[in-house]
């Protein structure tokens, strides 16, 4: 008994030590690099108000990025903000001052306000205007190209559970030991719901974002975040977790939260 | 006056048309000759209908008086023909043209020089549109644009236009780096940038003109209201 109890830990010492480091959790994965998941922030305008016909600009743009998801599939995560029109001759009823806030303060710059505006992996990389969906998907489809064709030194992982009305968010944040400290980034969460036809990527709720530093061969877990989503569709309600230089508001690694319950 | 005018005519129909190499000075004594120290183009060289001034520095060694008598082998004078500095207008051929002074003096004694001068064509402008470049996607957002120009090979630029669609959109005159503001709120699509320019020259209906477009594509936006 004792010799068979010996012999079988000496089969599985070096057995462990030979383990795969292949989870891309894994702080110690060798690989030392996640595929780069691409956010797509969208900024557009949908006219909502009766009797009047906005050009069809930001639908253009819209039915694009739609025809891209099959080729993205998960590398690449659409957000869709919708924006208060100036023209008061439209409406956009899912307008919200979040979404106003965000794109003048975080991605808007030195461009006039123009919709759509779309942004890759933050304000670095952005097309505005769209004259038709064809040549603007290949213009979106050059930066995805590039963009999601990239490594990167971290991974994010996220969950979302929902009890009553509060949605909750855990998040796993993977710096690979082959890499550097990351100092000073930003985690920012959004919430969006699947309205259904051209608004599958509606951006209800923008919260408030946390701090984070990523040393080394670490994972850092930030407190949970909550949400009331009272009056959201559960079932189609997300949320995407994107990791954010604050300096340059480029978007570092993003992924979408996987649903717990 | 009218004598020695004759005399210098007399002598001018002797001449060898192209100049003064093949004009031999009359016979006489050579200390009563005046004398033609220079005679100088302003402009060595004259783009075709363009004018220049020629002047000649003469003397007479016995104090005499000098008439001046000009001629030319094409162009046309333009002004007083008596004085010792002429303006002459270039033809519209190229090539080496020459301008001949005689002078005359009291006693009838003459000298003659001549300067060549060559005739150029006006150079034809070349076209360049710096900004926007082919296949630029400009959201409409943008407002209005500015068509940035270069006009090369010349520095002679009597005009440059602007055509967007081959609509006339601006005209400006005497510039090298024409700039055109373009509106493009509103606009949506492929455009047809143009700008053509036409150089300056004086003989009417020999200017000389290049152009260049560039297609570029309006992305549309729902921004501001367009005005």
């Amino acid at each position: 008994m004792t010799r068979t109890f010996w012999l079988a830990i000496a089969l599985l010492i070096p057995g462990c030590k030979d383990l795969a480091h292949d989870n891309p959790l894994d702080p110690n994965n060798p690989d030392g690099k996640a595929d780069q998941i691409v956010v797509v922030e969208n900024y557009i305008i949908k006219n909502t108000k009766s009797g009047t016909v906005a050009p069809p600009y930001n639908q253009y743009s819209q039915d694009a990025l739609y025809g891209l998801t099959d080729i993205y599939d998960e590398r690449m995560l659409i957000l869709e903000y919708h924006m208060i029109p100036v023209d008061t001759a439209y409406q956009d009823s899912l307008a919200t001052a979040d979404n106003e806030f965000r794109y003048v303060n975080e991605y808007q710059g030195g461009a006039n306000r123009g919709f759509p505006h779309t942004f890759f992996n933050g304000k670095q990389k952005a097309i505005q205007g769209a004259s038709n969906s064809d040549l603007v998907r290949t213009r979106y489809q050059a930066v995805l190209d590039s963009a999601t064709a990239q490594k990167v030194g971290f991974f994010c992982y996220a969950e979302q559970s929902i009890s009553g009305s509060m949605l909750t968010i855990d998040v796993q944040l993977v710096r690979y030991g082959t890499e550097t400290n990351l100092e000073d980034v930003r985690i920012e969460y959004i919430v969006f719901e699947n309205k259904g036809g051209s608004s599958q990527f509606t951006v209800r709720k923008i919260l408030a974002p946390a701090s984070a530093s990523l040393p080394a061969g670490k994972i850092f877990e930030p407190p949970a975040k909550s949400v009331d989503i009272a009056g959201f569709d559960v079932s189609k309600t997300g949320v995407v977790v994107m990791i954010k230089d604050p300096t340059s508001k480029r978007v570092l690694q993003a992924n979408l939260a996987v649903r717990r319950n | 006056m009218f004598n020695r005018v004759m005399i210098v005519l007399a002598l001018w129909a002797g001449c060898d048309s192209n100049g003064g190499g093949g004009c031999s000075s009359p016979v006489g004594d050579d200390a009563t000759k005046p004398v033609i120290d220079e005679v100088k183009a302003v402009s060595s060289t004259v783009i075709a209908g363009d004018t220049t001034s020629v002047a000649g520095t003469a003397r007479d060694l016995n104090g005499e008086m000098l008439d001046y008598v000009w001629s030319k082998s094409a162009g046309t004078f333009e002004g007083p023909l008596t004085n010792s500095s002429i303006i002459w207008r270039a033809p519209a051929q190229v090539g080496n043209k020459t301008v001949t002074l005689v002078v005359v003096n009291e006693s009838g004694k003459s000298a003659t020089k001549s300067v060549t001068i060559m005739v150029t064509n006006v150079p034809t402008p070349i076209v360049i549109i710096d900004y926007p470049t082919a296949a630029d996607f400009i959201p409409s957002s943008a407002g209005t644009v500015n068509i940035q120009a270069r006009i090369t090979n010349t520095s002679d630029v009597d005009s440059a236009k602007c055509f967007i669609d081959g609509t006339f959109l601006a005209k400006l005159s005497n510039t090298q780096n024409p700039t055109f503001a373009w509106n493009v709120s509103g606009l949506s699509g492929p455009h047809r940038v143009t700008v053509q320019a036409w150089s300056d020259f004086a003989v009417p209906g020999q200017q000389k003109t290049d152009s260049a477009f560039v297609t570029v594509n309006i992305e549309g936006t729902i921004g501001k209201p367009v005005r």
